[in-house]
C-alpha cells in the first residue's frame, strides 16, 4: 500500500481560496464605490479570480478522488503530487501575468481579446498565460488518465463503467465512486484534449500572430473545455458524498442499474449541454441551440432522480449525528441543486435572452462552487486530515453559509433586474435607476464576504488540526 | 418581463429545495429500518420522475417556439450595427435615421439589428427607458447575427455591451432613440 499524505493539499488549496476570495471582495467593493482600483487591475483581477477558483476547485476534487480511489485501486501517487506541484506552477505564473502584467481578457480568454490588449497588458503575459495553463492542463490529462487506467487494471472496462448492469453478465459490480469516477473522467479527458488543443492554437498565435483563427470555432472549443471542466468537479464532489456519506449516515450507498444507467447519461448530458453557453451566437447551427437547451433539460433527470433520492435515503430517518462532514457534504449538496436549478433556469433560451452575462450568471456558478463543490471539499479535508475540531469547524461554516446567501443573494437580484455582469464600475451606466441599484447590491455583499471569510478561516483552522489519516484499502 | 418570470420560478423553486431539505434533516433523528425508508423513497421517486418529465416536456414545449432565431425576418426597418472597441457604430440602412448621434426608430415597427464586431467579441444588448433589458446578441467579429425586434413605446433605449471585451467594457453603450411613426 504506498502512502499519500494529503496534508500539502489541505494547506496549499485553501491558502489559494482565501487570496481569490480577498480577490472577489476587492471586485465587489470597487463595483460599490466603496475603494478605486483602476479598470486595468480590477479585470487583471477578474480574470485571476475565474481562473484560479475554477482550477482550484478541480484539483481539489481530483485530489479527493485520488485519495478515495486508493482504497480500491493501485494508483500512481507520484501523478497526484505532479498534479500539485503543476497546480503551483500555474498559480505563480498566473499571478505573473495578471497581477504584474495585467493580463485580463477574463477567465475564458475569448479569442481574439487575449491578443488585442490595446496597450494594457504586455505580449510576455499573454504567452506567460497560456504556458501556465497548458502546465496545469497537462497535469489533468494524466491524472484522468492515470485514474481510467487503474479502475480498468482493476475492474475491467465493462465493469467499472457500470454496463454489466445492462448486459446481464452479473459480474462483479465495484463501487459506486467507481462507476463515478469513470463516468466523468471519460468526458474529462475528451474536454482537456480539447483544451489542449485550443492552447496548442493560442500559443501558435502567440508566437505568429499573424495567423488567424475562427471566432466562432474557438468560443464552441473554448466553452467545451471551460463547461465540461466545471461540470465535471461538481459531479467529483457528488462522487465524494457518494463514498463517504454511507460512513456517517450507517446506510450503504450501492451501486446498481438505476446509477450506472444516470452516470453513462451524464457522460453525453455534460457534452452536449454545453451549447447553451452560444445561444445569442445566432450564427451558429439551429440544431446545437436546440442540442444546448434539450440536454441542459436532461441534466436535471440523472442529478435529482437519483442523486438526490438516494442522498435522501441516507439521511431521512438515519439517526445519524450531524457533525461537521455529513453536515457540510448536506449543504454542498442543496448548494449544488439550487445553483443548477438556475443554471437549468437560464438555459432556457427565451430566458438567456435577457439573463446572458447579466449577474444572473456569477449567481449561479457562485451557488454550486462557493456554497456547493467547494463546502464538499472543505468536508472532505477534515474528514481525509482525521480533524477533530467538530465546535470551531461548524461554528465556521454556519458564518460561511450564512454570509454565503447573503453574498449570493445580491448576485440573484441583480441578475433579475438584468444588472451586467463583468462591469469594474457601474456609475457609467446611463439609466439611473439602474446604476444606482447595480452599485448597492456590491455594497451589501461586501457586508457579507466577511462572514464567508472568518468562517472559512475558521473551517481551515480545524482542518489543520488534523494529522492526516491514512487511506484504509478495501 | 421573461427575466422576472424566471426569477420567480427560480425563488419558488429554491424555497422548496430548502423546505424538503430542512424537513428530511429534521426527520433524520428518529431511526428507521433502511429497507422501509428505501421503499418510500422509491415510491416518491417514481411519482418525482414523471412529473420532472411533465414539467419539462411543458417547459420546453411552451419556450422553444418564443427562441429569437424564430422571429419573422420580413422588417420593415433595418440597422447595421459594428461593436468596436470601445463604441458602436449603429448605421440605418432603412426606415431609421440617424440624429445627433442617436438613431432614431419608429415605434411598432419590425426592426432587424444586422450585428458584427469590428475587432473582438461584444455584446449588443438593448435596455429599455427603464433599465431592463430586453433582448440580446453576440456582436462577433467575421459573422452577422440577425437580431428582429419591436419597440412597442416611444422613448430612449440603451444599448449596452453585454460581453466582456477589455477594459472599456463598461463604459460601451449608445442610444436608440423610438418614436412614434411620423413625428
Amino acid at each position: 500500500m504506498k502512502r499519500f499524505s494529503i496534508t500539502p493539499f489541505a494547506v496549499i488549496l485553501p491558502l489559494v481560496f482565501i487570496v481569490l476570495i480577498l480577490l472577489g471582495l476587492t471586485m465587489r467593493a470597487n463595483q460599490g464605490e466603496l475603494i478605486q482600483v483602476d479598470p486595468q487591475l480590477f479585470y487583471a483581477i477578474m480574470t485571476l479570480h475565474g481562473l484560479g477558483m475554477a482550477g482550484t476547485a478541480a484539483v481539489g476534487g481530483l485530489t479527493a478522488l485520488a485519495y478515495l480511489l486508493l482504497r480500491y485501486v493501485n494508483l500512481n501517487t507520484k501523478l497526484v503530487y505532479f498534479l500539485l506541484f503543476s497546480y503551483l506552477i500555474t498559480v505563480v505564473g498566473l499571478i505573473s501575468a495578471t497581477l504584474l502584467g495585467h493580463f485580463g481578457p477574463g477567465w475564458y480568454v475569448l479569442y481574439p481579446l487575449p491578443f488585442k490588449p490595446m496597450g494594457v497588458w504586455p505580449n510576455w503575459s499573454i504567452g506567460l498565460a497560456i504556458v501556465s495553463l497548458i502546465v496545469l492542463g497537462v497535469a489533468i490529462l494524466l491524472i484522468q488518465l492515470e485514474f481510467f487506467r487503474a479502475c480498468v487494471a482493476r475492474y475491467g472496462l465493462k465493469n467499472s463503467l457500470g454496463w454489466q448492469f445492462f448486459t446481464g453478465s452479473g459480474e462483479y459490480v465495484p463501487p459506486l465512486v467507481i462507476i463515478t469516477v469513470d463516468a466523468v473522467v471519460l468526458p474529462g479527458v475528451i474536454t482537456t484534449l480539447v483544451g489542449a488543443a485550443l492552447l496548442m492554437l493560442y500559443f501558435v498565435k502567440w508566437l505568429n500572430p499573424s495567423t488567424e483563427l475562427d471566432p466562432l470555432l474557438i468560443k464552441n472549443m473554448i466553452f467545451i473545455w471551460g463547461h465540461t471542466l466545471v461540470n465535471i468537479t461538481m459531479y467529483m464532489g457528488v462522487a465524494v458524498v457518494y463514498e463517504l456519506f454511507p460512513e456517517f449516515s450507517g446506510r450503504p450507498w450501492k451501486s446498481n442499474k438505476f446509477v450506472a444507467l444516470a452516470w453513462n447519461a451524464t457522460f453525453f448530458i455534460v457534452l452536449l449541454a454545453v451549447f447553451h453557453h452560444l445561444y445569442m451566437d445566432f450564427v451558429q447551427p439551429l440544431p446545437l441551440h436546440i442540442t444546448g437547451q434539450t440536454f441542459s433539460y436532461l441534466a436535471a433527470v440523472p442529478s435529482t432522480v437519483v442523486t438526490v433520492t438516494g442522498f435522501i435515503s441516507q439521511v431521512y430517518k438515519s439517526g445519524m449525528r450531524w457533525s461537521f462532514v455529513p453536515l457540510s457534504f448536506f449543504l454542498g449538496i442543496l448548494g449544488w441543486l439550487i445553483g443548477g436549478y438556475a443554471a437549468v433556469i437560464d438555459s432556457t433560451i427565451v430566458v438567456n435572452n435577457q439573463f446572458h452575462n447579466t449577474l444572473w450568471v456569477p449567481a449561479h456558478f457562485h451557488t454550486y462552487f462557493l456554497i456547493g463543490f467547494y463546502l464538499i471539499l472543505w468536508g472532505f479535508l477534515f474528514y481525509a486530515m482525521g480533524s477533530k475540531r467538530e465546535s470551531l469547524a461548524k461554528l465556521g461554516l454556519a458564518s460561511y453559509v450564512l454570509g454565503g446567501v447573503g453574498f449570493l443573494s445580491m448576485f440573484y437580484v441583480g441578475g433579475a433586474f438584468g444588472v451586467p455582469r463583468r462591469y469594474a464600475e457601474y456609475s457609467m451606466i446611463p439609466v439611473e435607476s439602474l446604476s444606482h441599484l447595480a452599485q448597492i447590491l456590491p455594497k451589501i455583499a461586501v457586508v457579507f464576504i466577511p462572514y464567508v471569510l472568518v468562517g472559512f478561516l475558521l473551517i481551515f483552522i480545524s482542518i489543520l488540526g488534523g494529522s492526516g489519516r491514512e487511506v484504509q484499502r478495501v | 418581463m421573461v427575466s422576472t418570470y424566471g426569477a420567480l420560478v427560480f425563488l419558488v423553486g429554491a424555497v422548496a429545495m430548502v423546505v424538503i431539505a430542512a424537513f428530511v434533516s429534521f426527520q433524520s433523528t428518529e431511526p428507521e429500518d433502511p429497507k422501509s425508508v428505501t421503499q418510500k423513497v422509491y415510491r416518491v421517486r417514481s411519482l418525482y420522475f414523471f412529473l420532472l418529465l411533465f414539467v419539462l416536456v411543458l417547459a420546453y414545449g411552451f419556450t422553444l417556439p418564443k427562441a429569437p432565431y424564430f422571429r419573422d425576418s420580413s422588417p420593415d426597418v433595418v440597422v447595421d450595427v459594428v461593436g468596436k472597441m470601445w463604441f458602436w457604430e449603429l448605421k440605418p440602412v432603412k426606415g431609421a435615421v440617424l440624429e445627433n448621434g442617436d438613431l432614431v426608430l419608429p415605434a411598432g415597427r419590425k426592426v432587424e439589428f444586422r450585428v458584427t464586431s469590428a475587432d473582438v467579441n461584444h455584446g449588443f444588448g438593448i435596455y429599455s427607458p427603464d433599465g431592463h433589458i430586453l433582448t440580446q446578441t453576440q456582436a462577433m467579429p467575421g459573422y452577422t447575427n440577425h437580431l428582429i425586434y419591436t419597440f412597442k413605446k416611444p422613448g430612449i433605449y440603451r444599448v449596452f455591451c453585454m460581453e466582456f471585451c477589455g477594459i472599456g467594457h463598461h463604459n460601451m453603450f449608445a442610444r436608440i432613440v423610438v418614436r412614434k411613426e411620423g413625428e
